[in-house]
């Protein structure tokens, strides 16, 4: 069987990963073969910015040829990999008009490191404006499509990674997170995406939205493929002080373990009365799974999505008009009028209200860090709402503040615990749903595995888009 | 003073002037920033240590 013969699109990275080290495929194919993909899809679903394809099949040989010389690196090597447009790697526009015209001379540390394992890079995806502002039909930018349904939104901020890779156009893609931005794009695309602690992954060379709730991390097809990516990007790194030192653990060691023994809590004051019907029945279906698959499953006490969104939403507000500022002074219009309103907003943040946002977090981190005496880890649907249809033009913003938004992610934002979205079926409309696992600071391992066993129990992760 | 006034001075303050268009759902969401602060302080009153203050610079424990 040769590399050619095989429909690539949907193979998971671990899959592929094993292909390229048995060499039976080998980089530059499978390159070359995602970017005729990405050459006929990109035009529906506009995930992709920038798409380097000369450097990527330049990399690709370099990978082909030291695979075939022996020096094979691991499960990254020769993958063709994606990044979100805030991250530092040639032109970077944060999907913005500010900085349209940006090339950055730096790259960003993660993707340094995917340099490191040997990964190809494809290109630059799509993003909300600056990781934060929804963009609509009349963006500066034009907004990234949801691969099951082109008239949705795919979710944010992180648009592009979520919608290239359920679409077939990369293996694996980098985001952002700091309310949701991994997980609930993952939730709108049928995919994986985790947010590892705070302190995991090196957001150097990334924009900030919010110094310290900014996280980023892999959106993947697969939970496996999750933990090989999580593993390339991970550990110290001395341009960003809070990259935590010491040994990265192995992130795949506990893939496939039973559940038995596990014990996850269900915060139910959290999301139960703002959850959409149909989604809150396929999560407490996928609760009986895994209490199936041997894990105990518990309702624990927990703060509320008002408190969580009242902490939350004036500090990133605030962290977000502190790094804009000069721009914003200089040339307001260039920002689109979702960023104009929220930078606004978070420069009438007083410092006694952020200071008490911040004392608020603690609160709730330590309430739910004690959690852990009863439990391993927490889980709960990734969002209580449907997928939006995306917009026409901006319309009325004022609909967007306050608690309305609910999406159940900003919570592990301000605890920095590891959160990995996975999905747990389709709504009616045939759109993917998710769930959400939760775990104690720096064990990933424990998600890792709660996710892996309900994934390997259920069909989701192998349904795709017909494209 | 109104809300509009109050959010349109402190923005002045830090030398921004926006266009009338984007008042209306600016003071929206600083509204709503506003009436989440008795949840927050509904948090506070649960701890007796007025210092708590997470390490934003730190690391998640």
């Amino acid at each position: 069987m040769t590399a050619l013969a095989l429909d690539l699109a949907y193979l998971s990275l671990t899959e592929l990963a094993g292909l390229i080290r048995d060499r039976r495929a080998t980089p530059l194919e499978v390159t070359t073969q995602l970017l005729d993909r990405i050459d006929r899809l990109n035009p529906l679903i506009a995930a992709y910015y920038t798409v380097f394809a000369d450097d990527a099949l330049a990399e690709a040989k370099v990978a082909t040829d030291e695979i075939a010389a022996g020096r094979y690196r691991g499960p990254m090597h020769g993958i063709p990999v994606a990044v979100k447009d805030i991250c530092e790697l040639g032109p970077t526009t944060a999907g913005s008009k500010v900085r349209a015209r940006y090339v950055a001379a730096e790259e960003a540390t993660v993707v340094r490191k995917l340099r490191e394992a040997g990964s190809v890079l494809l290109g630059k995806l799509a993003t909300y404006e600056f990781a934060i502002g929804t963009p609509t039909k009349s963006s500066y930018f034009p907004p990234a499509r949801n691969a099951w349904n082109t008239d949705y939104d795919p979710g944010g901020s992180s648009s592009g990674s979520g919608a290239a890779v359920a679409a077939g156009m990369a293996f694996a893609a980098i985001g952002t997170d700091t309310g949701g931005s991994i997980r609930w794009p993952a939730f709108a695309n049928g995919i994986v995406g985790l947010k590892a602690t705070y302190g995991r992954v090196s957001r150097a060379g990334i924009f900030p939205l919010s110094w310290n709730l900014d996280h980023a991390g892999p959106m993947t097809r697969t939970v496996a493929d999750a933990a090989a990516m999580l593993q390339a990007i991970a550990g110290e790194d001395p341009r960003d002080v809070t990259a935590v030192a010491g040994p990265v653990p192995d992130f795949s060691a506990r893939l496939g373990r039973s559940l038995k023994g596990m014990r996850l809590g269900v915060p139910r004051a959290l999301f139960e009365e703002s959850c959409d019907a149909e989604i809150l029945a396929l999560f407490n279906v996928a609760v009986a799974q895994l209490q199936d698959l041997g894990a105990t499953v518990i309702d624990v006490p927990t703060v509320t999505h008002n408190q969580v969104m009242a902490a939350h939403m004036p500090m990133m507000a605030a962290d977000a008009a502190a790094y804009h500022l000069p721009d914003f002074r200089a040339r307001p219009d260039d920002f689109s009028p979702y960023l104009r309103t929220m930078i606004g907003a978070g420069l009438a943040v007083s410092a006694v209200h952020y200071l008490d946002c911040q004392r608020a977090r603690e609160v709730i981190r330590r309430q739910l860090l004690d959690g852990f005496s009863e439990i391993d880890a927490y889980l709960l649907p990734t969002s209580g709402v449907p997928m939006p249809l995306i917009q026409d033009a901006p319309g009325d913003l004022a609909h967007l503040s306050g608690d309305g938004f609910a999406v159940y992610t900003g919570v592990f934002n301000l605890t920095g615990f590891p959160a990995m979205s996975i999905p747990c079926g389709f709504s009616a409309t045939g759109m993917p749903v998710a769930l959400q696992i939760a775990g104690r600071p720096f064990d990933e391992a424990t998600v890792l595995q709660a996710g892996h066993a309900y994934e390997q129990a259920t069909p989701w992760h192998s349904r795709h888009p017909d494209l | 003073m109104t809300l509009h006034d109050l959010v349109k001075e402190k923005l002045l303050a830090e030398g921004v002037t926006i266009n009338d268009k984007d008042f209306p759902a600016l003071v929206t969401w600083y509204a709503s920033y506003q009436a989440g602060r008795p949840a927050v302080e509904d948090l506070l009153s649960l701890i007796d240590e007025p210092a708590v203050a997470f390490s934003a610079l730190g690391v998640a424990k």
